[in-house]
């Protein structure tokens, strides 16, 4: 599900500018500065990092562009690694008898299992490929509104965190509560707080 | 905004909720209170689609029931509504000019799922029509979500002025009644 999708899944937010207005050079350095790593990090279950729209998997935001007549458009990439558990499993199996055999022992201690486990889980992981998911991210920087285009919520959380980081501006959810608030006063915000359910019949 | 985010998605979803519940008597009975482009050379229709879900609060995990457009029209979500239920998600269909959008649209997060412009179907851009499907595509989805923007503004005009207690929950506590069969 992406921003070309023919069918798609949007959540919506409001961007609020911390420091200062948003110029393309100021995303662009953000996209840069947090860009999904050419050459990932063998050993980490999880890289997040941002990529062009255009170019997913070839993280070069000076050969790709992002910028698409006032609306910057590009994705967050989430490579995961898992070890299946099940493999785990077999290769401790083996190296617990290969142990037991080489020390001529019929038993190994908790301690000897869990260094054991872990050297197996890096050195499996090393060897696991990524999969890599993408979600694509649109802004419009004069109406500070942006579009996820992805309702998963592990990604979104990671989007947060990650667009803050990039770019010091905040992103406020589009919800019920914060799509009648933004259009308030504070007199108005005062009375739409002071909302309750309504039942049908009253 | 004064509250925080995790205390308004929870507090207020009721909003998400009634909004919707309006938008279904509101697109039957009233569909001229709806219309968005009023005031200008534009036509627009908003009608409930193939779907309604329905969620019953009860003790323990609240249930779900999705209840299509092919059970009797939905008389059946009239039922569940009149012991409490909530319609948690919708099935639209937004007809503006000539272009026809269909999606589901979710009450606690107004988040928009399965969204299609049904009007036509483009085949996927070459690299060189990148840019222009782009443009294009953003314009589609800021059609749709500037007539939700609308809709949702008139809602809670309405909500804040009590008008919707006064008169219009009677109305749409009726329209339960009335379907419910002996």
């Amino acid at each position: 599900m992406g921003a070309l999708s023919p069918s798609q899944t949007i959540i919506r937010y409001q961007v609020e500018n911390i420091n200062e207005a948003v110029v393309p050079a100021m995303v662009l350095a953000g996209l840069k500065a947090n860009a999904m790593p050419v050459i990932p990090d063998e050993y980490k279950e999880t890289i997040i990092g941002w990529v062009p729209f255009e170019s997913p998997y070839i993280p070069d935001f000076v050969a790709n562009p992002f910028l698409y007549n006032g609306v910057s458009l590009f994705s967050l990439r989430i490579d995961k690694k898992t070890v299946p558990p099940k493999v785990l499993q077999q290769q401790m199996a083996i190296s617990f008898e290969k142990r037991k055999t080489e020390t001529g022992r019929e038993f190994l201690s908790k301690n000897e299992k869990a260094e054991i486990r872990e050297l197996l889980y890096d050195s499996l992981l090393q060897k696991t490929s990524c999969i890599p998911s993408v979600f694509d991210f649109a802004w419009d920087h004069d109406l500070g509104l942006a579009y996820f285009y992805t309702a998963q919520k592990a990604a979104i959380e990671v989007l947060e965190n990650l667009f803050y980081k990039s770019f010091e501006c905040r992103l406020v959810r589009t919800i019920p509560y914060t799509q009648a608030a933004c259009r308030m006063t504070e007199a108005d915000e005062d009375r739409l707080a002071a909302l309750t359910p309504i039942k049908i019949g009253d | 905004m004064k509250l925080d985010i995790v205390t308004a998605y929870n507090k207020y979803q009721f909003l998400g909720y009634e909004f919707l519940l309006w938008l279904w008597y509101a697109s039957e009975k009233e569909p001229k209170a709806i219309n968005y482009f009023a005031d200008v050379d534009r036509s627009v229709e908003i009608t409930v689609g193939n779907s309604i879900t329905i969620e019953i609060q009860g003790t323990g995990y609240p249930e779900k029931v999705i209840i299509k457009r092919e059970d009797a029209g939905f008389e059946e979500a009239f039922l569940f509504i009149k012991k409490g239920g909530v319609i948690a998600q919708i099935n639209l269909v937004f007809k503006i000019d000539d272009l026809e959008f269909c999606f589901d649209l979710k009450g606690d997060d107004f988040s928009v799922r399965n969204l299609r412009c049904t009007s036509g179907t483009m085949p996927p851009p070459t690299s060189d029509e990148i840019e222009g499907a782009i443009l294009e595509k953003w314009f589609l989805n800021s059609e749709v979500f500037g007539c939700l923007d609308f809709l949702y503004d008139h809602f809670i005009e309405i909500r804040l002025a009590d008008e919707l207690r006064k008169n219009l929950v009677s109305k749409i506590g009726q329209r339960v009644s009335g379907s419910i069969k002996d």
